[in-house]
């Protein structure tokens, strides 16, 4: 029953969680753009005094990707109060009914452990997509 | 006659020092068990209030509340949550049901909190839900269900544990005539017929006239009591206009 809660709630919420989901995925993304820089290929065939530039230019990425972390951090905590905060209403009916807090800390751990997991294989599949294209793409210049 | 609730010169302040204004002041009342409570009074009055401070939402600021020989002005965190769940049950104005669930979910969740057995509930809900007439809606969500339906369900969620009392705030505000009459029916059923202990919340002359018994609340205080007896619905009905037209409430607070 309680797991059927869960479950209906992640199907009625799934539009205000493909946003929290999008946020996140493109936070991780750029954030992992950021820091894989200086590994890219590109970055290994150049000149001595450029390498210089380039050393002192990843200094500062190391920085600003702590700056980007904060950010990302403060946007993924609003925009899960933002969630909560939209649900205060069920969660009082919950109370009234006599649920407590251990209990609707359950129903969310649940709907999330299960966004969680659509999320996780969506993303793999999507993944998989990408590095097949990847492959073909970059062996036929071969 | 065994005592449900006792309310014992209960206030509640709100604000600060310096700007207090006294919601409750100095209330004491007493409800034995099967009666049907109606409490009026005009908006501001401090009902809501009152009504807030018996169902464990709201903290008194003095005085006690002792439903069924407990005192739950005294009760903490998880007592709060199985007295809720086992002692009381709530209607609201605006149904308050859960959109994601059917009907029959609706009224399960408060038997599957307590952690009733499937079969059991299964039994329990069809049952009353046939005393209520919402048998055929049972399937279907809250949004394809009327108004009426929907707060009858609301009821069936509220009785369904056998709580020792039923708190019902503005359970007809949010209804047409014909809807609201249905469903006073079915809280006069569920008072006499199965015994339940019933305190409403309105300001509708007509809702409270099926009460047995009426607290007119004003300024925090209790202002009069009227009870039913022997007197039919009109004759009830009509006592209570007088009682309003004394306690100074223009029409617009009548209606």
């Amino acid at each position: 029953m309680l797991f059927k809660l869960s479950f209906n709630n992640m199907k009625k919420s799934i539009k205000d969680y493909a946003i929290y989901f999008l946020t996140l995925v493109l936070g991780v993304s750029i954030f992992y753009m950021f820091n894989s820089i200086d590994s890219q290929q590109a970055m290994l065939q150049v000149s001595q005094s450029q390498r210089n530039i380039i050393k002192l230019m990843i200094e500062m990425l190391g920085y600003i990707s702590v700056f980007v972390a904060i950010i990302l951090g403060l946007l993924i905590v609003y925009a899960n109060n933002f969630l909560i905060n939209r649900r205060k209403k069920e969660f009082g009916i919950y109370m009234t009914l006599g649920m407590g807090r251990r209990q609707i800390s359950k129903i969310i751990l649940m709907e999330t452990i299960l966004i969680g997991i659509i999320s996780l294989i969506i993303g793999l599949a999507f993944r998989n997509i990408c590095i097949t294209i990847y492959v073909n793409i970059s062996c036929k210049n071969v | 006659m065994e005592k449900i609730l006792e309310v014992k010169n209960i206030e509640k302040y709100y604000g600060t020092k310096t700007n207090l204004s006294k919601a409750i002041d100095n209330i004491s009342f007493n409800v034995n068990k099967g009666e049907f409570i109606g409490i009026m009074g005009a908006s501001g009055s401090g009902k809501t209030t009152l009504l807030n401070t018996i169902s464990t939402i709201d903290k008194v600021t003095s005085g006690h509340i002792i439903i069924n020989g407990e005192d739950i002005t005294k009760l903490k965190g998880n007592k709060i949550n199985k007295f809720r769940r086992e002692e009381l049950g709530f209607v609201f104005q605006d149904f308050n049901l859960l959109d994601t669930l059917t009907s029959y979910e609706n009224i399960a969740l408060a038997l599957t909190i307590q952690r009733v057995n499937p079969k059991e509930i299964n039994k329990r809900v069809t049952e009353l839900a046939e005393k209520l007439g919402i048998k055929e809606i049972l399937k279907k969500y809250p949004y394809q269900i009327s108004g009426g339906q929907k707060q009858r369900v609301a009821v069936a969620r509220a009785i369904i544990t056998n709580p020792k009392l039923v708190l019902a705030d503005e359970p007809t505000g949010a209804l047409d005539s014909k809807a609201a009459r249905q469903l006073l029916e079915n809280f006069e059923f569920l008072n006499k017929k199965m015994n339940a202990t019933i305190l409403m919340v309105t300001h509708d002359a007509f809702t409270a006239s099926y009460a047995s018994r009426i607290l007119f609340i004003k300024d925090g205080k209790i202002f009069n009591e009227l009870i039913k007896g022997n007197d039919t619905r009109k004759q009830f009905f009509e006592k209570i206009i007088e009682v309003q037209t004394l306690l100074g409430g223009d029409l617009n607070d009548v209606i």
